[in-house]
């Protein structure tokens, strides 16, 4: 039972050491930015296999191909060692930035190709009746509906991303694994080390969740509807008919 | 009002469309009529400038409908599907071409919205999203959509022809509503009642060619067996 106590003293020292407070918001920055920057490459790549124009078919097949069968930690490695070689010398956070969003940016594609696919041609066509053009159908037509349908998975990437993160350790970026690493290197204490590490990771995972769930709640504009002619319902006391036909 | 001259249309090499030629003047109703794969829906895409034309040219107005977006600014459409946009309430599909297509202010939008609501009797609905509306409910609020622009020309594909049969009389009141108020209206459909009843002006498609152009009171009196006979008795018989 001490010995149990004095882990749970441990690892709460260490959780709440500057130096795994600084990792946890260097794996934090880096999983942010390199999911953003995932999503917005992502989402040209989209555009390029959704293109009527065939090279740019290609070349985004072609990128989602090379990408998705490469190792990240391969990708990432060969950023940091490799490129130097043709003299350009990035940082460790540089390189897994690099590394980790070109690999995102061919799972993202994909995710947005399906999201901005599902709206019908029906509705792009009753758009461009109306006079709105491309970039107007794009933006008030197609994206909100495709938004939808992205966020679910993209939310799940993301919090992959926040594991996938851990790889920066290996080109010297001080993340929670590494930093968990040099702790421990210097006391032998790998349980106490690691476990703050991991109650990060599932911490942020947790809240990563809960705000997947709040957006997703957010945009059903539908349910939202629906809840709030109940309220209405409810307050005044009717129970009116809400949907039926005329 | 608009006038296609030498329109040809084709689709991976096969003519749907050939040379159609068709004067419609304001105030004009006409109906378009005609089988299945004859080209009414093509012409009528190509008239709302969704298609581009192999030769030949549309003019509305005098202006070139190819030439730019604004030409063909006052041609409105209604489809077979509705196609509302399901994320947006009624109310807010009415309002959104005038918002960021005209920029309008978002008073003056706001009531056209409403008188429009009004006249198609959904005011009560306003607040609802497409999917809980019935589907004569939300064909109601895609014209009441395509009104909001104000269209000098409507051009209106099947409107009733994906609905249950007990809301197709509530669509064809609203669009009569429409014809009544002076709209130069093209209908294809294939409710000859509702043709009659509204349509000034009959045309017959067949095989992508304008086969007949008959004032509505002469349908009556066309020579038996001709291709138009045919096909209205064809209709009769389902
Ligand atoms: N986007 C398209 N791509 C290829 N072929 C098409 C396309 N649209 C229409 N067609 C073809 O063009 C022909 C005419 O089609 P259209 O829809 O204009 O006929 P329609 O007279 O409206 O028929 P219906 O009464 O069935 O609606 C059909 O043979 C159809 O297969
Ligand atoms: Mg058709």
């Amino acid at each position: 039972m001490e010995g149990f106590l004095e882990h749970v003293n441990g690892v709460f020292d260490y959780m709440t050491s500057q130096t795994f407070a600084a990792a946890a918001a260097n794996t934090l920055k880096l999983t942010l930015l390199a999911q953003l920057l995932g999503v917005a490459l992502g989402f040209l790549l989209a555009l390029g296999k959704m293109s009527k124009w065939s090279v740019l078919n290609s070349a985004a097949n072609g990128y989602i191909w090379f990408f998705r069968g490469i190792p990240v930690l391969v990708q990432l490695i060969f950023v940091f060692n490799a490129l130097p070689q043709f003299g350009i010398r990035l940082s460790g956070f540089e390189c897994a930035l690099i590394a980790l969003a070109l690999n995102e940016a061919a799972y993202m594609a994909e995710i947005i190709r399906s999201g901005l696919s599902a709206v019908s041609k029906g509705q792009k066509r009753a758009a461009h009746v109306l006079g709105m053009n491309n970039w107007q159908t794009m933006r008030h037509v197609v994206l909100p509906q495709a938004v939808r349908l992205i966020v679910p998975p993209t939310g799940n990437q993301f919090i992959g991303m926040l594991k996938t993160s851990a790889m920066a350790s290996v080109v010297g970026y001080m993340d929670l694994l590494l930093t968990a690493q040099q702790a421990a290197s210097a006391t032998f204490n790998y349980v106490d080390t690691l476990i703050a590490a991991v109650i990060y990771y599932l911490v942020f995972t947790a809240l990563f969740t809960l705000l997947q769930g709040y957006i997703e709640r957010k945009m059903d504009v539908v349910k939202a509807s629906e809840r709030k002619q109940k309220l209405l319902i409810a307050k005044s006391g009717i129970s009116g008919e809400s949907r039926s036909a005329a | 009002m608009i006038k296609i001259e030498a329109l040809t249309k084709s689709y991976h090499g096969r003519e749907i469309l050939k040379n159609v030629n068709l004067e419609i003047k304001e105030g004009e109703r006409v109906v378009i009529i005609g089988p299945s794969g004859s080209g009414k829906s093509t012409l009528l895409r190509c008239m709302a400038g969704l298609e581009s034309v192999d030769s030949g040219g549309i003019s509305f107005e005098g202006k070139d409908i190819f030439a730019t977006r604004k030409n063909r600014s006052e041609i409105g459409m209604v489809f077979q599907s509705f196609d509302l946009f399901p994320h947006l309430s009624a109310m807010e599909n009415i309002m959104l071409a005038p918002n960021i297509v005209r920029k309008e202010k978002e008073q003056a939008v706001r009531e056209r919205a409403l008188r429009l609501l009004d006249r198609v009797h959904l005011m009560e609905h306003k607040d609802h999203y497409p999917e809980q509306l019935s589907g004569g409910q939300q064909q109601r609020i895609a014209i009441a959509r395509a009104l909001a622009m104000n269209p000098k020309l409507m051009l209106f594909d099947e409107p009733t022809s994906a609905l249950d049969p007990e809301m197709t009389g509530e669509v064809l009141d609203v669009i009569g509503d429409v014809v009544k108020d002076g709209m130069t209206v093209v209908i294809v459909t294939h409710e000859m009642g509702f043709a009659r009843r509204v349509g000034d002006r009959i045309i017959f498609m067949d095989g992508g060619i304008v086969v007949e152009d008959v004032p509505a009171a002469k349908l009556a009196e066309l020579p038996k067996h001709s291709r138009l006979d045919q096909f209205l008795s064809q209709l009769n018989h389902f």
